[in-house]
């Protein structure tokens, strides 16, 4: 018997045969997470259903020193759960218990594979949330949130996912079960979160996460601005943070979105004539959040918006936030592909990165819609493009890496959320001193010496890691 | 002879198809969100990426790119239930139903699915297998049927209702409005519905009659192809449903389609015939008369097709608040298909068993008197679910609880 079948007969008695996928099909289908752009199949993939189950597939891999990648629900947007040919996707879609939900302490502790939105509904019942919010909450898993730091339109006050871990069980890359972090205390040893959290399942894989809970809030008023034009809205968002007004969140969307979205089946009554829209939440008890509000009227007012609008209804509300999370997905009816890229610059520099988005659209004639948390800084030009015309998707990574380049430029860095998958393993040595990525490199290799762990992520290993990857449409 | 069964064996759906994403552009639409995920019952039961809409979507693509045998997409796709969930979430709007249509249309089928073309899509079909399982009852032999027949056979057996009710008159049937009259409708009986669930048709009449409509079932109206189309023969699918429309008045009213399936089938035909859910129909017409109150615990499991497709499952919750003395209970995954899926449960026994405990479960943990439904295929697998049980809870359509607080 070949070594190839040997362990992965070993890894059908751990799992049970319907879990392990070694099909033509199954493959295929794990060959990319929600960025398409790069693509590699691996040889199994394997789902464990408990704790138990995991921890044994990560020390067999690792004792048969085969290459692997933990991946939630593939909604990543950076590549980050893609596995190098020839590796296992560790898939944790069906390890999603929540293991404890203590409401007077404010803490959940759930399996990877739990749904962000999931956990939601359930600290809902105790007038509790869980609140970074990806656009793609109502899929992603909460395991896949750790390991990106995940972000979202409400992360502009609450803070990312580094914010609200407490503690997380993991099994590291050779094996060795460990809890980081506490659900009642600060560490008082070496507190190992911060490494953990966005760590793109290069060190370790959660088995169990502790997470914080906040109360929901007392009331919430949404209210967008119309403006002419993309610079116009930016420009309100650096007037809003500059004032020092706390909104919740802090959205824009330009005119191609705007369409997108109001010919989807979340259409919720924006305008399409105008150039962008400003989305803003304010949360907080009754009496103070009126007067907040119309603090940022006042501020919105100075930059003459064609309109400003309160959402009269928590319908409404709710309508223009599912509008808002579905454009992303809505960019399909704008061409065969979508690539969605994720940088970082001050809020005071918006202005000026989205004119040179802008200027790179013209460049390189590929459409751009624009939607992002322009309260973060945090820009997402959407690429529609056609994966099948190789100069066409050349020309969009091409794009994409100028965009961010800009952003380093302006004081700003490569990832808000989506992290660096492959997608951006080669920028990060214009972001970073060498001697800071061999500190990471070096770190790393504690928890994961053999490299066996997502390798190729998040850290430029040798030259260029990603190239081993299929991109444009899987073929090489 | 149909086209599917006259299309040489071997032959996939991409024959004819030299550039097959120009001619199935749906497949370009997808951008891999992944939003569908967490809407569809396959993946939720799985947690399988092929299990999914987006994956499904993939793999017809990786076959259209010829990255895949299309063989190799068939257990994946058969997986799928058609409850069309996914696509009233899907921001881009890929037409996914018609995708897996499509795909079905070519492909070799397993003797039982050529039969469920041939003969199980249609009305004369259901009514052979509804009188061959009647009689095998009769003959005491159904349980040895249950225990040791293939799983597809046997899951079959276990599903047909234990007391069939048939309402299938012979010859055109008129029933007079009871004064004053407020309009004439047509009403499409549905095969399983007349071989099964008779009572729901003649609770219909009665309530129809009684709200001040004139009711006329046309003589022999064929199925309505809603079979056929989910089982790879669209052409058949639309042929039906044209035939069955035409059998109607155009001058009437609206045609009124207790089977949620059906309705939604003939609904996509032609969006510009009235058709409708009859208690849809009367409660957004206006309920006359006084309602007596039920006093009973209900839980509303909204069949798939009534909700995705008609859209109207909204409608019917609001009737069901509305009616008085009336308590109703909500249990998760409401919106999950029960595993039914048309003929989805004899497709993939194991997947619609799984489903159906689930869906099972989480009824039984509100604890209703009376479990609501609107589909026969629904109502067929939910009764079976709760036999298996031993609980005794029945499952009726919403027009039949209105002609009980009518007191009809």
């Amino acid at each position: 018997m070949s070594r190839k079948k040997r362990w992965l007969r070993r890894l059908r008695e751990i799992v049970g045969k319907e879990y392990l996928l070694t099909d033509p099909a199954s493959l295929l289908a794990y060959e990319s997470d929600a960025l398409t752009l790069f693509r590699s199949q691996p040889a199994a993939v394997v789902l464990p259903a408990s704790e138990a189950e995991c921890i044994a597939v990560v020390r067999l891999l690792a004792a048969e020193k085969i290459p692997f990648t933990a991946r939630g629900a593939g909604t990543g947007l950076s590549g980050g759960a893609v596995v190098e040919p020839g590796g296992v996707v560790l898939a944790l879609s069906r390890m999603q218990k929540i293991l404890t939900l203590d409401p007077q302490q404010g803490f959940a502790v759930v399996e990877p594979g739990v749904v962000n939105d999931d956990l939601n509904r359930e600290a809902a019942r105790w007038g509790l949330r869980y609140a970074p919010d990806p656009s793609s909450q109502t899929v992603c898993t909460l395991g896949g949130n750790l390991g990106e730091n995940a972000g979202g339109p409400h992360c502009f006050k609450h803070g990312m996912t580094s914010q609200h871990v407490l503690f997380a069980k993991v099994v590291t890359a050779t094996g060795k079960v460990e809890t980081w972090g506490d659900a009642h205390s600060v560490p008082e040893d070496l507190d190992l979160r911060g490494f953990l959290v966005g760590s793109e399942g290069s060190v370790a894989v959660a088995l169990q996460i502790g997470l914080r809970l906040i109360p929901k809030p007392q009331a919430i008023v949404t209210l967008f601005a119309a403006f002419d034009s993309i610079a116009g809205a930016c420009a309100a968002v650096q007037s809003i943070v500059a004032q020092g007004l706390m909104p919740v969140a802090l959205e824009v969307m330009d005119q191609r979105a705007i369409r997108a979205v109001e010919a989807s089946v979340y259409r919720c009554g924006l305008p399409t004539d105008a150039g962008a829209i400003l989305l803003v939440d304010v949360e907080g008890p009754e009496n103070q959040i009126q007067e907040e509000a119309e603090a940022v009227e006042v501020a919105l007012q100075k930059h003459r918006p064609m309109k400003t609008e309160r959402a009269q209804s928590p319908e409404q509300r709710r309508a223009l936030w599912k509008g808002r999370k579905g454009a992303g997905g809505a960019m399909g009816r704008l061409g065969p592909d979508s690539y969605v890229m994720d940088g970082v610059v001050p809020r005071s520099k918006l202005v000026q990165i989205m004119a040179y988005v802008e200027q790179v659209e013209q460049e390189t004639d590929i459409p751009v819609a624009n939607l992002f948390h322009a309260g973060d800084g945090n820009i997402h030009p959407h690429f529609s493009y056609d994966s099948r015309d190789r100069s066409q998707a050349d020309k969009v990574e091409a794009a994409g890496a100028k965009i961010l380049r800009k952003c380093l430029e302006l004081g700003g860095s490569l990832s808000g959320e989506h992290g660096i998958g492959l997608e951006k393993e080669a920028l990060l040595q214009e972001q970073f001193e060498p001697q800071e990525l061999a500190l990471m490199e070096r770190l790393r290799r504690v928890f994961n010496p053999e490299d066996l762990l997502n390798r190729g992520r998040g850290l430029p290993l040798g030259s260029g890691c990603a190239e081993a990857f299929h991109r444009h449409g899987g073929r090489p | 002879m149909n086209p599917a069964s006259a299309r040489p064996e071997g032959k996939t759906w991409l024959d004819g198809h030299p550039d097959p994403l120009a001619d199935f552009p749906g497949l370009l639409d997808c951008v891999h969100c992944g939003l569908c995920l967490p809407v569809c019952p396959s993946y939720r039961l799985s947690g399988k990426e092929t299990d999914s809409p987006r994956g499904r979507i993939a793999l017809l693509r990786g076959a259209a790119e010829n990255r895949l045998k299309p063989d190799d997409i068939v257990p994946a796709l058969d997986r799928c239930l058609l409850c069309r969930a996914c696509e009233t979430v899907c921001p881009s709007r890929v037409p996914y139903h018609r995708l897996v249509e499509q795909q079905r249309e070519g492909l070799p089928p397993a003797w039982i699915l050529r039969s469920q073309r041939r003969w199980l899509s249609s009305a004369a079909g259901i009514r052979l297998a509804g009188i061959m399982l009647r009689s095998l009852r009769s003959l005491g032999i159904l349980g040895l049927v249950e225990r040791f027949a293939p799983r597809r056979l046997r899951a079959m057996a276990g599903t047909v209702p234990l007391a069939p009710h048939r309402f299938r008159p012979q010859e055109a049937l008129f029933r007079p409005a009871h004064p004053p009259r407020r309009g004439r409708v047509g009403l499409h009986l549905g095969c399983v519905q007349a071989e099964f669930f008779g009572q729901v048709l003649e609770d219909t009449i009665a309530v129809l009659q009684q709200q001040g409509f004139d009711v006329e079932i046309p003589p022999q109206v064929p199925c309505c192809g809603s079979l056929a189309a989910h089982n790879g023969d669209a052409a058949e699918g639309r042929r039906m449903a044209d035939r069955t429309l035409q059998a109607f008045d155009p001058q009437l009213d609206a045609v009124l389609i207790p089977a949620a399936g059906c309705l939604g089938h003939l609904q996509e035909f032609d969006r510009r015939r009235p058709c409708h859910d009859p208690a849809v129909f009367l409660f957004e017409r206006g309920l006359r008369g006084r309602l007596r109150p039920l006093t009973q615990r209900l839980a509303y499991d909204p069949p798939c097709h009534l909700s995705f497709v008609a859209g109207k499952s909204d409608v019917v919750t609001a009737l069901l608040h509305s009616l008085p003395g009336v308590e109703l209970r909500h249990h998760d995954e409401a919106d999950t298909c029960c595993g039914a899926g048309g003929v989805a449960f004899l497709r993939q026994p194991e997947q619609s068993q799984a489903l159906l405990q689930q869906k099972i479960d989480r009824l039984l943990a509100v604890d209703p008197e009376v479990i609501v439904s609107g589909n026969p295929g629904c109502q067929m697998r939910l009764e079976a679910g709760l036999r298996q049980r031993n609980v005794s809870v029945p499952v009726v359509h919403p027009i039949q609880l209105l002609r009980k607080a009518l007191s009809i």
